[in-house]
């Protein structure tokens, strides 16, 4: 029977190489994936007799995902060369790779900075560029249609959502770029939405935060009600608190949250 | 399976609506039956509305990429809000996905692996057709893939597999003619006998497209002409009573507009000459039962 441990466990495979290794050399990891002993044996002997097959998939994904990221930062991605796009998608690709892979994660982790782009700080400064030219205008909430009960629900960052922090303003950085970027540019730390729509093959929509709603969308945890989170970063403030409610049920709207209903 | 009217058993030829195609499109439309839009691209109103206008005046049927149907476990419902609400606001005639996993639970694996092929994933799948199609008021299509290994644990074989859940779910197929070109090329069995397995009076649809020799394994890169054997089994199924509508899917790599219009051109030639019964019509009625609200 296909159980739903299986299939993760075959999911791992594919895009973990490490696992692959250590299922070859070290069979004993095959019990960290909550297997019986029955599939654990099949998997093992799955993983053996298909060692290659798998490792061309594994490149075959990882070529789509270059090419996916391609289409979110084009300008970087022809800029920096195939060599140099090929190795940063690669390391973002390992890094992730026995963890929840998505191309929001990767493109979080392009924006937070791998290593190897820190050393192309002109580069970072370009992909915040870019990153703002496939915002402006992104994020305008749908027509609200009011939540049903609009205070008892529990707000939650979709999983298909990330918050991820730049060193520059896009703003400030448009406006260098027009005038030639020969000024020096402040550090000025924005935190960005990424996002891409459930179920979607879409690349991801990056939209620019104002660090208020960065803290509303962060504190949003499926724990707390919309209400109290409005309440507390109002800070006593009405007309903010209804904002504040109101973006959240945008937010719910595009995708960004989910939530708990409260019974 | 639920009747169709006669006129959706022979659509014609139709390109893979793709947004690089939109100057060959408008241009050509002439020698293009009907469309297929990828479902996934048109969960947003604006590029609805612009596929919507680009493909205008023929028919649609819309093909879905990420339902991940034989992953254990119901179907996201969010995902299912999406193809009822695309596929009546297309108005398309059917919608189709892969008999495949995109993603499990956490893990979104973003390409389509194959399942295991035993006899729960049978019965889940199944049930999860029945369930679109109730939602939708149309009829699915389930797509084979391409493969380059099979997970353990099968109990059937990929074409008794598909000949099963064509029964049990009472859905068409999509039968990916390179995908079958591929997989026979790469696992080394004949594509002929494979067909020969299969319900090809279901086959309401075929996938053309091309491949490439990646060291020793063909890959269906969907970037490269047809080749001769796609053709020949286009042939074959259309002599049996299936392939009602052909598509041609061409996703990167796109050609001169010449190249990929004398490709649904030869497309037609062996539409035309393998039919039987039904003669070919370019007068399509387009006619089918609404689905209720
Ligand atoms: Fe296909």
């Amino acid at each position: 029977m296909a159980s739903q441990a299986m299939q993760k466990a075959l999911a791992r495979i594919y895009l973990d190489a490490d696992l692959r290794e250590k299922i070859v050399a070290h069979p004993s990891v095959l019990n960290d994936l909550r297997l019986g002993q029955a599939d654990a044996e099949q998997l093992r002997a799955f993983v053996l007799a298909n060692r290659r097959a798998l490792d061309r998939f594994a490149e075959m994904i990882g070529r789509k995902r270059a090419l996916r990221l391609a289409s979110v930062f084009p300008i970087s991605s022809r800029l920096l060369g195939a060599d140099t796009w090929a190795s940063v998608c690669k390391t973002a690709l390992s890094t992730s790779a026995s963890r929840t892979i998505d191309e929001v994660t990767l493109c979080a982790q392009v924006m937070n900075g791998l290593d190897n782009w820190r050393d192309l700080p002109p580069f970072r400064d370009l992909v915040t560029l870019e990153a703002l030219k496939a915002t402006v205008a992104r994020l305008v909430a749908p027509e609200q249609q009011m939540f049903n009960s609009s205070e008892n629900w529990r707000p939650k960052l979709n999983r298909s959502a990330r918050i991820a922090r730049l060193d520059f303003s896009p703003t400030a950085i448009s406006a260098w770029a027009s005038a030639g970027g020969v000024d020096h540019l402040d550090r000025e730390p924005t935190p960005v939405l990424l996002h891409k729509r459930s179920g979607t093959y879409q690349t991801v929509q990056i939209a620019t935060l104002r660090p208020l709603l960065a803290e509303v969308l962060m504190a949003c945890d499926g724990h707390r009600m919309a209400n109290e989170i409005a309440l507390d970063y109002s800070r006593g403030r009405d007309e903010l608190a209804s904002g504040i409610r109101e973006a959240l049920q945008g937010y719910l709207e595009l995708g960004v949250l989910s939530f708990e209903q409260e019974m | 399976m639920k009747a169709l009217p006669p006129n959706l058993m022979n659509l014609g030829v139709g390109l893979g609506f793709r947004e690089q195609l939109r100057p060959m499109i408008a241009t050509h439309d002439g020698e293009i039956d009907f469309y297929e839009l990828i479902g996934d691209t048109l969960f947003d109103d604006f590029t609805l509305e612009e596929t919507l206008r680009a493909t205008a005046g023929r028919p649609v049927v819309c093909h879905f990429l990420a339902a991940s149907l034989a992953t254990a476990g119901p179907l996201d419902p969010e995902y299912l809000e999406g193809i009822k609400r695309v596929s009546r606001t297309t108005g398309c005639l059917w919608v189709s996905d892969h008999l495949a996993i995109t993603s499990v639970f956490d893990h979104d694996i973003g390409h389509l692996t194959p399942p295991i092929l035993d006899n729960s994933t049978l019965n889940m799948v199944a049930d999860k057709i029945k369930r679109i199609q109730d939602v939708t008021g149309r009829i699915f299509l389930i797509e084979n893939i391409s493969y380059l290994f099979m997970p353990p644990g099968a109990e059937m074989s990929e074409a008794d597999f598909l000949q099963r859940l064509c029964t049990m779910a009472d859905c068409g197929l999509l039968l990916d003619l390179n995908n079958l070109h591929v997989n026979a090329s790469n696992h080394d069995f004949n594509p002929y006998e494979f067909l020969m397995t299969l319900p090809l009076d279901r086959v309401l649809q075929v996938h053309i497209a091309g491949s490439a020799w990646s060291e020793d394994l063909l890959i269906d890169t969907h970037a490269d002409p047809v080749p001769a054997s796609v053709f020949e089994l286009l042939g074959t199924v259309r002599a049996r009573g299936g392939a009602g509508a052909v598509l041609l899917e061409r996703d990167r790599n796109f050609p001169p507009d010449e190249e990929l219009i004398s490709e649904l051109r030869k497309a037609r030639e062996v539409w035309k000459s393998h039919a039987i019964g039904e003669h070919y019509s370019r007068d399509i009625d387009l006619v089918y039962p609404p689905a209720d609200n």
